[in-house]
This record gives C-alpha cells, sequence and structure tokens, in this order.
C-alpha cells in the first residue's frame, strides 16, 4: 500500500473559513480532534475546487499533531482501490487487509468514482469494516451526495449515510475577496487596493478558478515590475470572466447564494441551537428539547441557558451509562438508547441506574466466623449431618433443606456454618444469608423507591439462599409471594436452598400453602433444644473481629446455643453496623484455648428490635433521673 | 410548513406569480424551467385547459442545493388568471412567501391589470397577510410587443406602493430570471428581519398548494 503523502499546503490554518463552507470545516475539525469518535464517517461533497481536498488534508495533519501514533492514510479512490485489486492479484489479499485493520484515519477522495464498480464496492466494504471494527475513522470526499452515485451498492450507502454528510458551497463575495487575499499574502506579494475585490467579482466557477485569475495578475505584476490596479483586472483576465453570464441560472444561483448567507447568518440564535443539534444528533442523543427551542423561539438570552441544561443533562447520562457499564458490562439497560441517549428522559435513565445498582449491589453474606468445625453441636446431630451433606452436594442431596428448632439453639449457627461452607465452592458473593424480617424489609425499600426488580434480580443470581426465621414472614403477602418466585427460580437452576424457623413448616401461621409445601418438599429436620454444653457452638476469632470496636461486641460472647447472636449479627450488618457485624466473630480468647465456650452474658442488648438505640433528649433524661 | 427548517437544514420559498389570464405567468415558469439543468428541477406541474389556459395552477419546484449549509429549496406557482377562479387564487395564495405580478404591457390589457391587482390585495388581506409586509415584484410583461404602455406610465397606474419592478418579455426570456432574483432576495431578506427577533410561527402557515 502506498498511500499518497499529505500536502503540507493544505492545513486548517490556510483555510479560508466562509459561510459556505463554515459547518464542513466544523464538522472536520471535530473529526481531527478525536478520529472515531464523532461523526463517522464524515463525508464531504462540493463541485469541484471549492476545497474538499484541502479540508481532508487538514484533518490528517490536524490528527497527526494531535495524536502522533495515529496511523493516517490519505488516498483518492482510484488509488486505494488499485492498490487492493493488486494485492488480490498477487495473493496477498489477507495481507492488505491486516495492513489496513491497523488505519486509526482513512481518507478517500473521489468517491464518486465508486459508479457502477460492483467488485470494487465489494472491497471497500470489507476494508471499511476492518477499520470501523477497530474504532477507526473514514473521512470521503466526493462531487456528489452518496444517493446521487449511480448503481451505489446499498450496504454502501448506508454506511456513507452513517456519520456525518455536508457540503461545501461555492463562496461568497466576501470569502472571495477574504481568499484572494490570503493566498497573495502567502505568496508574497502585494494587491493594489481594490484588486482583490474586482477578482472576486468575476463570476468564476470556482476557488480554484479564481486562483489561477489571481495568478494572471501575480504574473503581471512580476514580469511587468509594477502593481495592477483594480480598473485592469477585466482586462488581464481577458475571456477568463466572460462567457459565463451566459448561463443565467448559474448567474441567479450566485447572486442568491450570497443573500442565503446573509440570512443564515444574521439568525445567530438559531444557527446556534442549529449547530448544537446538529453536533449532538451526530453523537447519537435525541436533540427534541433543541428542534422544541428552535420552533417555538427562544431569545439570545436564553439560548445560552437552553443549551447548557441540555449539555448538562447529556452529561449526566453519559455517567449514568458508564456506571452502569462499570457496574455490569452486559447490562441489558445498555442497550436502551431511547432513554440513555434522549436528555428529555434523564429521570427514567436514573430509574434504570438505580435499578442496575439495585441488582449488582452485593447479596448478604453469611456471618463470619461460623464454621462447621467450631460449632459445638454434636456432629453426630441428624440436623447437623444433614447440613454438611447439603453443603457436599449443594442443590442435590436436600434441598430445600429446613431446619426447626428453639431460637436459641444453634440453628442460626448451623445455617451460617452451612453458608460458609457453600461459599467456599461458589464463585464470591452469590451466597444469599437473610434473616426474614430482613428479607421482608428489604423488599419494602425497594418499592419505596420503585427498584423491585433490581432487587429480584440480585436474589435471582444467588447460587445459595439461607434463610433464617422464617417465622418473621408469618402474616406478610408480598414478601410471602417474592420468596415463593425465589425458590422457585433457584430451584430450578439448582441452586441450594435452606431456611430456618422455630418450628415445622405445618405448625407455622400466616404461611402460603403454597410456600409451605416447597418448604417441606426437600428435607426438614430438627435440631432439639440443647442439653448441656453439647448444645452450641463455640466461635474463634474471625477475620471480622479486627473490626469489632463498637462497646456491644467488645466483651460480648457467643453463647452456648446462641442463634440469636448470628441473626443479630445479620440484622446489624443489614443496617450497616459495624459493632453488631463483627460481635458474632469477636472472641478470640476463650476460643484460642480450644475449649467450649461457656455460656457468657447474654448479648440481648445487640437485638435492635428490642433495644431503643436512639434515645430523644438524651441530655434532659439523665438529669431527670440523676434527680 | 416552515421557511426555514434549522433542524433539517431547509430553506423553502414560495413565489406564487399573480396576475390577469394571459398576462404570462405560465410562460415566466416554463423559461426558468427549461434554463434550470436537470437535477436542479423537479417535475413541472400544468393543470391547463384544452385551450391552454391554466385550470388551477402550475408548480415548479427549484432545488438551489445547499447555501451555507442549507439545502434551499423554491416553490414557484401561478395562478389561473380567469376572474372565476378565485377560490383557487386564495388557495394558491395561502402560504405564499413573495409574490410576483405579472402585468400585461399591451393598452387594452391595462384594466384586467388594475383589476387583478386589486383582487391580488383583497385576497391576501382575506388570507391574513399584511400587504405592505409581503414582498411583492411587478413584471411588466410582453416588452416585446409592438405599442406597449410605456414603462412610466405603467408605474403611475400599477405601482403607486412604489415596488420594485422590472420589464420582461417572458417568450424570450428577457427578464425572467432577473424577476427570479428580485423577488427571491425580497423574500429571503424579509426572513432575514424576522429572525433578528425571537421566532414566532407565521400566520396562517398551512401546508396549502
Amino acid at each position: 500500500m502506498s498511500p499518497l503523502e499529505l500536502d503540507p499546503r493544505f492545513t486548517f490554518d490556510t483555510f479560508v473559513v466562509g459561510a459556505a463552507n463554515r459547518l464542513a470545516t466544523a464538522a472536520a475539525r471535530r473529526v481531527a480532534d478525536a478520529p472515531g469518535e464523532t461523526y463517522n464517517p464524515l463525508f464531504i461533497y462540493s463541485a469541484s475546487g471549492l476545497g474538499k481536498t484541502h479540508l481532508v488534508t487538514a484533518i490528517g495533519h490536524h490528527a497527526r499533531r494531535v495524536t502522533p501514533e495515529l496511523h493516517v492514510v490519505y488516498d483518492t479512490l482510484e488509488q486505494f482501490m488499485g492498490d487492493i485489486m493488486a494485492a488480490i492479484e498477487a495473493g496477498e489479499r489477507d495481507a492488505f487487509r491486516s495492513r489496513v485493520g491497523d488505519v486509526g484515519l482513512l481518507i478517500l477522495d473521489d468517491v464518486q468514482f465508486l459508479a457502477g464498480q460492483h467488485r470494487t464496492q465489494e472491497e471497500l466494504i470489507r476494508v471499511w469494516d476492518a477499520i470501523t471494527a477497530r474504532g477507526g475513522q473514514v473521512v470521503l470526499t466526493s462531487d456528489r451526495p452518496p444517493h446521487e452515485i449511480d448503481a451505489l451498492d446499498e450496504r454502501l450507502l448506508s454506511r456513507f449515510s452513517g456519520g456525518l454528510i455536508v457540503d461545501i458551497g461555492a463562496p461568497d463575495y466576501e470569502t472571495r475577496v477574504a481568499i484572494v487575499r490570503r493566498k497573495a499574502e502567502e505568496r508574497g506579494h502585494s494587491l493594489e487596493p481594490g484588486v482583490a475585490e474586482a477578482l472576486a467579482r468575476i463570476a468564476f466557477g470556482n476557488v480554484r478558478e479564481l486562483m489561477g485569475g489571481l495568478n494572471r495578475v501575480l504574473a503581471v505584476q512580476e514580469l511587468e515590475g509594477r502593481g495592477v490596479t483594480a480598473d485592469e483586472v477585466p482586462a488581464i483576465l481577458g475571456q477568463a470572466g466572460a462567457g459565463r453570464e451566459d448561463d443565467e441560472f448559474e448567474s441567479f444561483l450566485k447572486e442568491i447564494s450570497s443573500t442565503v448567507s446573509e440570512l443564515v447568518e444574521a439568525t445567530a440564535v438559531e444557527r446556534r441551537l442549529a449547530d448544537a443539534i446538529l453536533r449532538w444528533e451526530g453523537e447519537g442523543y435525541r436533540t427534541r428539547r433543541l428542534e422544541t427551542a428552535l420552533q417555538s423561539g427562544v431569545g439570545q438570552d436564553e439560548v445560552e441557558g437552553v443549551i447548557r441544561g441540555f449539555e448538562a443533562d447529556v452529561e449526566r447520562l453519559r455517567e449514568i451509562a458508564g456506571e452502569i457499564s462499570a457496574l455490569e458490562p452486559d447490562a441489558p439497560e445498555l442497550v436502551r438508547r431511547d432513554v440513555l441517549r434522549d436528555p428529555d428522559r434523564l429521570a427514567e435513565a436514573e430509574a434504570l441506574l438505580g435499578e442496575v445498582r439495585e441488582r449488582t449491589r452485593p447479596l448478604p453474606p453469611p456471618p463470619e466466623g461460623f464454621t462447621f468445625e467450631r460449632l459445638s453441636l454434636s456432629p453426630d446431630l441428624f440436623a447437623v449431618r444433614a447440613a454438611m451433606a447439603a453443603a457436599e452436594q449443594p442443590g442435590v442431596r436436600y434441598n430445600p433443606l429446613y431446619v426447626y428448632g428453639p431460637e436459641r439453639e444453634g440453628r442460626s449457627a448451623l445455617l451460617a456454618a452451612l453458608g460458609e461452607m457453600l461459599q467456599r465452592s461458589a464463585p464470591e458473593g452469590t451466597v444469599a444469608y437473610v434473616q426474614g424480617a430482613e428479607f421482608a424489609a428489604e423488599l419494602i425499600q425497594a418499592l419505596e423507591r420503585n427498584r423491585v426488580d433490581g432487587w429480584r434480580a440480585r436474589y435471582r443470581r444467588a447460587r445459595a439462599l439461607i434463610l433464617d426465621d422464617v417465622d418473621a414472614l408469618a402474616g406478610t403477602e408480598r414478601a410471602q409471594d417474592e420468596l415463593f418466585h425465589l425458590f422457585e427460580a433457584l430451584h430450578r437452576t439448582g441452586a441450594q436452598l435452606a431456611f430456618g424457623a422455630s418450628r415445622p413448616p405445618q405448625e407455622l401461621e400466616g404461611l402460603e400453602e403454597r410456600l409451605r409445601t416447597r418448604l417441606e418438599s426437600g428435607l426438614v429436620v430438627e435440631l432439639p433444644a440443647a442439653t448441656g454444653e453439647d448444645a452450641g457452638l463455640h466461635v474463634e476469632a474471625a477475620a471480622a473481629s479486627a473490626g469489632a470496636e463498637g462497646a456491644g461486641a467488645e466483651g460480648a460472647t457467643m453463647s452456648a446455643g446462641d442463634g440469636v447472636g448470628a441473626g443479630e449479627a445479620a440484622e446489624a450488618r443489614g443496617q450497616g453496623d459495624e459493632a453488631g457485624a463483627t460481635a458474632a466473630g469477636a472472641r478470640a480468647e476463650d476460643s484460642e484455648a480450644g475449649a467450649v465456650v461457656p455460656a457468657g452474658p447474654d448479648p440481648w442488648f445487640l437485638n435492635r428490635e428490642k433495644v431503643l438505640w436512639d434515645w430523644p433528649y438524651i441530655e434532659e433524661r439523665l438529669v431527670e433521673d440523676w434527680e | 410548513m416552515s421557511l426555514v427548517n434549522y433542524s433539517a437544514r431547509e430553506i423553502t420559498c414560495k413565489i406564487v406569480y399573480y396576475g390577469p389570464g394571459r398576462s404570462g405567468k405560465t410562460t415566466n415558469l416554463q423559461y426558468v424551467h427549461s434554463r434550470v439543468p436537470e437535477g436542479r428541477k423537479g417535475q413541472m406541474v400544468s393543470l391547463a385547459t384544452e385551450t391552454d389556459r391554466t385550470l388551477f395552477f402550475d408548480y415548479l419546484p427549484l432545488d438551489l442545493g445547499s447555501i451555507s449549509g442549507f439545502r434551499t429549496r423554491l416553490q414557484l406557482y401561478t395562478v389561473p388568471g380567469q376572474v372565476y377562479y378565485n377560490a383557487t387564487r386564495k388557495l394558491v395564495l395561502r402560504g405564499a412567501d413573495g409574490v410576483v405580478f405579472v402585468a400585461d404591457s399591451q393598452r387594452e390589457q391595462m384594466e384586467e391589470n388594475l383589476e387583478s391587482l386589486r383582487n391580488l390585495q383583497e385576497n391576501l388581506l382575506e388570507e391574513g397577510y399584511d400587504i405592505r409586509e409581503m414582498p411583492i415584484v411587478l413584471q411588466y410583461n410582453k416588452r416585446d410587443l409592438p405599442g406597449v404602455v410605456p414603462v412610466e406610465e405603467m408605474e403611475d397606474l400599477l405601482n403607486f406602493r412604489g415596488l420594485p419592478s422590472c420589464t420582461a418579455s417572458a417568450v424570450t426570456g428577457e427578464g425572467v430570471f432577473d424577476t427570479l432574483r428580485q423577488i427571491s432576495e425580497l423574500v429571503l431578506k424579509s426572513l432575514s428581519r424576522k429572525f433578528q427577533q425571537p421566532i414566532s410561527p407565521p400566520p396562517h402557515r398551512t401546508s396549502g398548494p
């Protein structure tokens, strides 16, 4: 592949911007600043000699300067496709494609020559896809818009039209004057007063012809060693400017063009809004709000506020999409472009984010520090053996496992140990351990925030669910309903389910029949009341104990047969109370001896349900007590 | 119809050729049509009677291409000149952005010119236009015929409002594009003035013919 060199003279600095090419220039600059990110492809069309090549070359120069590592290829379509065909004939098609795949910016001039060349079009589609698949930018020029290129493949047409199509018109009079002056200056010549204006008044067909006229004037100045006056210009140009006046329509068009340019330039507010619409449409955002402002008419003083507000909302939408993507790269919400690209639906986008946040929130893990080895329950107990068997073959043997027994006889600890064991083999964060009351409270909170879908999806990704204290769900409606559906969903996926309660399912009051029968459908096992020191567990200090700081945790000892502690730990965790969360694992001293933990002070004070934690007007009460 | 559609980046102007029957309105459009390159013009729609008089209206869409990033289009219409087609004239006039009044320069047509001009004013008023604001160009047509009324006399007779005027011979094409240029510039400049203030929807802008 031997692409053309970029002409060093053609940069943005040397391009004279006027009404006829302002839009194309703005688009070109944007593309050059961030190739592949905005208008891709950028399709520039115009009649010959109006600056297409200058503009796309300037894109190449600027992009190279901004991104030095960018591989820029500039070529004419004919040359480029000739290289492709040569590679195919030499049997190096794949090698060529891999070379092309590295291109970060492909600039193809004169793509109108694609007309009717089916094989070339086919190859171009492949090259195109190879480049754009890696985020590469494509810039094209043509003497006509894509739909006017004869026999253009529909796939190419849709690719050409997928970015921004912009034209360059004939420059108006003022721009022509500016071009003549700029070019004379670049060549180190000065023009007599009125010469540039006289040149600009002549009806040249395009800028190239205008430059030809300037060249003649400068040649006369050089050869004759004198300045050419404005009056001499028509004579020096001879036939150059004549003859064209015969074309009435072209002449009419030129005169009307400058009037249209004035009209467009004069309407600054509309222009500002239109540019904003074009920009954000190009970036794939809905611009209904700006269009409404355009139609209804906003004043000069309001327009900036409207656009700033719109852009702030777009920025927030970007943040939302970014956060969703970070939380869950495959989140189905990411395809909701109708919401995530519509600043008028920001509230809905926030709701989507809320759902994803809820769904991806870590599941409540089993409390730390509980293992089967450290349980002081006899390993021969049927309930313990069943739990261990369930842990060894999750979802296979006893599913669901239902353990019932008195509240303080180690039921929660046993379930926590089961959870700990399941967690060893399951992916991180997929074992949920939750108290019945906590489950119901979470649901109510999700309902309040209108995030039930996220809450539901969060639990449904569990590989194991352990729900203790089913008793707390008695009499609830929605919580039981949700638990029923969660049970069904998880059971279908083979997730291990375990439940704890004070009584067997048939004795639980206020439980829906369909839920009761499912709780009974696996293994229902009793954890009998403790007898002496056998019934209970001891807990060694877990890593979590390092964080035990709360007064409640200090000195708290998990008593034999204590189930409440675990429950409280879970509940306290749910509340975000670190002291409570670590209480269960905070007894290092006793356990180091390897002895069964003797019954210590009952940590009743940790129970958030029974203790009033926040005293209103505590000072007054203290004074009152003191008195 | 929105004249300047910034979202679609389009400018569309509707120009109506008005005047008495047989004054040369359709001939104006035919000449324009003959001079516009293919691809710039749509099909000229002409609904005529058996005697070639315009029955309903002529319609010629012109695409001036992209100017300053705006796709600019002109829609040229004629009205039927015969007196009994007034309802059609009003319909065609609806939504007009500018009017070319084509007057017949033959002396025997002066009364009809005046009558048609009065009719134009009445219809504009009825359609809710402010005559003082409506861009109008007077075209004194058929200057190639012998014995036509001198321009000064026609100015005295018809141009009491001091409107821009030009002479033409639509059959040969003389003055046709000059007229079109004048009315187009007037329309565009009137738009420009309107947009100096906050935009409000223009009155009676409905999608008429």
